[in-house]
């Protein structure tokens, strides 16, 4: 008797707030699971990007760093509308007659140059923009002078441009994410497609 | 003041209004950046609670019914990867070939093939064995020979392994003769697959066996 009331007097109690946010979630993206096609998830808490379907995790990503600014992302699915790069990645086009599949001569030993699209001619640095107008942009790993004009920009450059469109009464949401090695952010570009909808969040915030 | 010391005077206040501004930006940034950890607003009184908590679990309910049951495949075409899964485990992954993205516009003008693997869920539709290849319009195109009008002539033998599993508008999982291209993108939208991985999906996948494609 004295055990069972210990237990349920020492039993964890929850909290109200997480409750009602991981049921905000759940629904969420229960609305977007059971539609068809995949979404994606972006944990800004964990660092991690996951590509899903139907509830399951295709792809995961794992940004070393993710920093924020502006206005709050809105809890809602939201549209990846369009991916910009400055230089976007091209398609061959194959002329009738011509042997498609012989690769080119090895670049280095065990490898070949092949006239396709692949991962690797993906983007390093890019941005995907999402319906709400959120931006999240993808950077490179920084070496030291642009590292050096990447915080100008982030510590002098965001505020003054805060400022700017808070004197215009309007609002701006930029996530900025970076990984260590180049290939997972071209993976990301080539995953996420145009179209794709998801949910920006910060669990137990 | 002479105009020796009004020029650093100037410089002076222009970089304490730029710092000031920064600072208020900054003041205005952080209002906002609180506001991120926070975007789900609302919280329940403590009455609901209750009812929130029975509301997650049939949420959580719900979402192990969605998944797929069984075995399902999952290709990877960035990566050139499969790997068969039941539930969060791999049972088994390796090595395929999926679509060159190249575009193949047909002398005449009035077509073009873009040779992507398509995206997005699937379903086993047919298994196969000794399957043969009914070539298509474009594969005569690309190589310069005319398309022949008799269907006996479009069927080959042999390029497509052992087995087939389709997926759908003529795609297929499928075997291959040029496995020292497996990892690589070079087909024209079908999946190739090295014989013994070809043959493990074969024996574990049946009809209706989810591909789930990116």
């Amino acid at each position: 008797m004295l055990s069972v009331a210990a237990a349920v007097f020492c039993a964890p109690r929850e909290d109200p707030v997480s409750t009602y946010r991981e049921n905000k979630f759940l629904e969420e993206e229960y609305a977007l699971a059971k539609a068809p096609g995949f979404y994606f998830l972006f944990d800004l808490k964990n660092k991690r990007i996951e590509l899903k379907s139907k509830g399951i995790v295709l792809r995961t990503w794992e940004p070393q760093r993710v920093r924020f600014w502006g206005s709050p992302v809105p809890f809602r699915a939201l549209v990846l509308t369009r991916k910009t790069a400055l230089t976007l990645p091209q398609r061959r086009v194959i002329k009738p007659g011509e042997e498609e599949t012989a690769p080119k001569p090895q670049v280095k030993p065990g490898e070949f140059e092949l006239e396709a699209l692949e991962v690797k001619d993906m983007p390093r640095v890019f941005t995907l923009e999402l319906e709400d107008g959120t931006t999240i942009s993808v950077v490179g790993k920084e070496k030291v002078p642009k590292k050096v004009w990447s915080f100008l920009k982030w510590h002098i450059g965001m505020p003054l441009k805060t400022l700017m469109l808070h004197q215009k009464k309007r609002t701006m949401s930029l996530i900025q994410i970076s990984f260590d090695d180049p290939k997972d952010g071209q993976a990301l570009y080539w995953a996420l497609t145009e179209g794709i909808k998801g949910l920006v969040w910060f669990p137990n915030g | 003041m002479s105009a020796k010391r009004s020029v650093p005077f100037g410089v002076g206040l222009a970089c304490v209004a730029v710092l000031l501004a920064v600072g208020y930006g900054h003041i205005l940034g952080f209002r906002d950046l609180s506001g991120w950890r926070k975007n789900i607003h609302e919280a329940p009184g403590q009455a609901d609670l209750a009812k929130i908590q029975a509301a997650n679990a049939a949420l959580k309910k719900k979402f192990e019914k969605l998944g797929s049951k069984g075995v399902y495949i999952v290709i990877d075409t960035g990566a050139n990867r499969f790997y068969l899964k039941k539930g969060a485990e791999i049972v088994r992954q390796g090595l395929v070939s999926t679509g060159s993205g190249d575009i193949l516009p047909d002398p005449s003008g009035r077509r073009q093939w873009v040779f992507d693997t398509p995206r997005g869920e699937y379903a086993v539709t047919s298994k196969v064995e000794n399957p043969y290849w009914v070539k298509p319009d474009w594969a005569f195109i690309e190589e310069g020979e005319p398309i022949p009008k008799n269907k006996d002539d479009r069927v080959v033998g042999g390029e497509l392994g052992d087995y087939a599993l389709g997926f759908g508008n003529g795609y297929f999982l499928h075997g291959t003769l040029y496995t020292r291209l497996l990892g690589r993108n070079v087909t024209h939208g079908c999946v190739r697959i090295g014989d013994e991985d070809l043959k493990f999906l074969f024996k574990s996948a049946s009809i209706g066996t989810k591909i789930y494609i990116y």
